[in-house]
């Protein structure tokens, strides 16, 4: 569709999505100068919109006034300055870091406006107040991110095969420095032969406009013929010296570059005409050699070849015909081949470079959409910490009457019949009262007092509350979204009262997301964590024994060919440590270890570990509660957690891990840890364990040495 | 101004009126990450011309 049919929608009833790919597909299809003369004008609105002004010619002017004096830019001129500072510095292969600033400014700019334009910034507000979480919103922009990076491979790819198709065919420019070349290709000798033969005659017309005037000025008269006639002669003679610079320069075959040695001054001009007619005819020959190479080759070239080139039937049809005898046909002809090179040289050149772009700048929107999203969610969570909200009057509970007045049953939502009391009576809905929550699901006090808030439906279900996301339960009524750590449950006593009750969900523990809940709610995310596990353990010796395991295990670990074929099989140094500490979790499942305890830490035991942090964060959730009772503010995290204690033992899980696989390097640092702990508690058992420790690391030195000096360049985490 | 110009600025003004907020409420989550891109399409090629 083009835009105007787009603009000509009736947008009643429109489909967002569809509009905005049929717009993109317009844009896509738009003259390139008709898109880039549209942004500029909107980027003419942006500079200071109030103080553009329209002068009488038309142009946009913009004034800056500076206490005295007024002055007056063109719009227009000022970002065609830009425009030539930036392409001036990157000819001299530099980039001022005045002209970045200016091209960023102006990039920042119309990024603002376009997002105000396309109101972004609702989209994200709607997500967040649906409990969209940050985590999510980054790994959906990160997948997306991972398939232009894939793309961007590919257009790499597709650049390089077309370069080169494109440069078997026709050939390479080798130039030493501008306008220098030590080899052409055919479409820079085409346009050589061409330019030259179009100067020749320029210069042929020159000569006869010179030789007039020299001939004016010999039957002149008056000076002021004299100094007039001169001055032409000098304008003809200066352009003439200028041609044949120009001209030699193309250093065409057969082209003497002798005859444009002083070939305006008067020694030369008798022969001046006769030479250019030599040139030419040698310049048309040159022409008419690379016509017919080229013939030669596409002739030669089977059809896939073709296809690479994007050479088509018609095109072929009128190689044909670049040499035949007849003019026009031969005109016709190379005049379409000649374009056809133009637009593959275009294709190869710019249009892959411009989609490869595309996709580089698509990442960058991404992850500015990203920092924005937090951006906002960071506000909002601190906004609703803080928040001193104010709540309804708590009315008693009533009866609640649908559009009729009549009352409404109570309906069991997982057997979808009416509930009854305990005399067998259905029951009716009442209007009924819940805890207040905020955003992050904390009950919400006000000076003290725990706020409740009325809200039902029917049923007596709780309505949709922005932190509480409400999918369809059994029977098809509104429940809210069972979470890992805790849930809402909705409970009915027999009055058809309906409340809501967090109710933990202990058998989640295992669970991988219930493990990131937890170390979110505990005050710092897992993020923050790997992060540590990271800092701490960043020497190269502690990647290449998280590669050692991984490769023991047959484990595909970032080859730089799979990386480039599978960017998202890209592996981190925490995801290492994460898969350590997954198995481990799973294994101390398994064997049912008993776990050491020192200092209330778990040595050994990922899973009580998680136990431990839940068993705090609970705690700590009820003891926030007693202190807002106590009327404390509610500003106040839940922070008790030991977050280093919590590093500690997580790094001694992993790392014991890796040791007990026969890491052999920091073997000595994790036993200097581990036994420190154990001395304390259980001496003989420290022992034990020193001496497992050693057997088991002696046993797989060896081994270790050979991964290690295989893998030691192939480390791509 | 010429009218193909004059008609992508009347297009990109359409999308400010489409993305209203009771528009916005009424999609779901997945409609909405992919209106998020398809913007983030529409700046990318806007922001390619003026580079």
């Amino acid at each position: 569709m083009d835009l105007k049919s787009l603009n000509a929608m009736d947008l009643s009833n429109a489909n967002i999505g569809s509009f905005l790919q049929e717009l993109e597909n317009a844009l896509q299809a738009s003259r390139y100068s008709d898109v880039k003369s549209a942004i500029e004008q909107i980027n003419s609105f942006l500079i200071s919109p109030g103080i553009v002004k329209v002068g009488k010619d038309g142009k946009r002017m913009m004034e800056i006034t500076d206490g005295s004096s007024t002055e007056r830019i063109d719009i227009a001129q000022l970002s065609k300055d830009i425009r030539d500072r930036i392409q001036a510095d990157v000819d001299n292969h530099s980039v001022s870091g005045t002209v970045l600033n200016d091209r960023n400014e102006i990039l920042t700019e119309m990024d603002e406006f376009l997002t105000g334009i396309f109101n972004q910034q609702k989209l994200y507000d709607e997500l967040i107040s649906r409990g969209f979480s940050l985590d999510k919103f980054e790994d959906q922009a990160e997948k997306s991110n991972n398939e232009s990076r894939a793309r961007i491979q590919e257009l790499k790819q597709e650049k390089n095969v077309k370069e080169r198709a494109m440069e078997s065919f026709l050939g390479k420019d080798a130039i030493v420095q501008p306008g220098v070349y030590t080899q052409k290709s055919s479409a820079t000798r085409l346009r050589d032969c061409q330019e030259a033969i179009t100067a020749l005659s320029y210069a042929e017309s020159k000569f006869n406009e010179l030789k007039k005037a020299k001939h004016d000025k010999s039957v002149a008269t008056t000076p002021e013929d004299i100094a007039r006639l001169d001055a032409e002669i000098y304008t003809h003679e200066k352009s003439l010296v200028f041609l044949a610079k120009k001209i030699k320069g193309y250093n065409i075959p057969g082209i003497d570059p002798n005859m444009f040695i002083d070939w305006e001054k008067d020694s030369k001009i008798s022969k001046a005409n006769t030479n250019i007619g030599k040139a030419k005819i040698a310049a048309n020959s040159e022409l008419d050699k690379v016509y017919v190479e080229l013939k030669t080759k596409v002739a030669a070239m089977n059809d896939s070849q073709k296809d690479e080139l994007q050479i088509s039937s018609t095109i072929e049809a009128e190689l044909q015909k670049v040499d035949d005898s007849d003019d026009t046909i031969r005109k016709n002809a190379r005049a379409i081949v000649d374009k056809y090179i133009k637009d593959i040289q275009m294709t190869v050149q710019y249009d892959i470079e411009r989609k490869i772009s595309m996709e580089k700048r698509l990442i960058q929107l991404r992850e500015q959409n990203v920092a924005k999203f937090k951006d906002m969610n960071d506000k909002i969570t601190e906004l609703d910490s803080k928040s001193k909200v104010v709540i309804g009057e708590v009315r008693e509970a009533k009866f609640l009457l649908d559009e009729n007045g009549n009352k409404i049953k109570v309906m069991n939502p997982k057997t979808n019949t009416p509930y009854t009391d305990v005399n067998g009576n259905e029951v009716y809905a009442k209007t009924t009262y819940v805890q207040k929550l905020d955003r992050s699901g904390k009950p919400v006090y006000v000076d003290g007092e725990p706020q409740y808030e009325m809200i039902t439906d029917a049923n007596g279900n709780s309505i949709r509350k922005p932190n509480i996301k409400m999918v369809p339960g059994p029977g098809g009524a509104l429940v809210p979204e069972i979470g890992p750590v805790k849930t809402l449950k909705l409970q009915i006593d027999d009055q058809g009262h309906a409340k809501y009750d967090w109710v933990f969900n202990f058998e989640s523990l295992t669970d991988k997301t219930y493990k990131k809940e937890l170390l979110t709610k505990s005050g710092f995310d897992d993020k923050k964590v790997r992060a540590d596990i990271e800092r701490k353990y960043a020497k190269r010796a502690s990647k290449r024994k998280a590669l050692r395991i991984m490769r023991c295990r047959g484990e595909k670990v970032g080859s730089k060919l799979g990386t480039l074929l599978f960017p998202g099989r890209q592996w981190k140094k925490y995801k290492a440590a994460e898969y350590i500490l997954n198995e481990r979790r799973e294994r101390a499942i398994k064997q049912q270890q008993n776990a050491d305890y020192v200092d209330s830490i778990p040595m050994r035991d990922s899973l009580s570990l998680l136990r431990l942090i839940y068993e705090r964060v609970k705690n700590s959730a009820e003891i926030e509660q007693q202190l807002f009772s106590a009327g404390v503010d509610q500003g106040r995290k839940p922070n008790s957690v030991d977050k280093s204690a919590v590093i500690d033992a997580l790094d001694d899980a992993a790392y014991e891990e890796a040791m007990y696989l026969g890491a052999n390097e920091g073997a000595s640092e994790i036993y200097d840890i581990r036994s420190k702990r154990m001395e304390v508690n259980n001496p003989s058992r420290a022992k034990l364990h020193e001496e497992t420790i050693k057997s088991h690391v002696e046993g797989v030195q060896s081994e270790d040495r050979r991964i290690i000096h295989e893998n030691e360049d192939d480390l791509e985490l | 101004m010429n009218n193909e110009v004059e008609e992508l600025i009347k297009a990109l003004e359409k999308v400010n009126t489409l993305m209203t907020e009771e528009n916005i409420r009424k999609a779901t989550t997945e409609q909405l990450l992919e209106y998020n891109e398809q913007i983030n399409r529409l700046k990318a090629l806007l922001l390619e011309a003026l580079d």
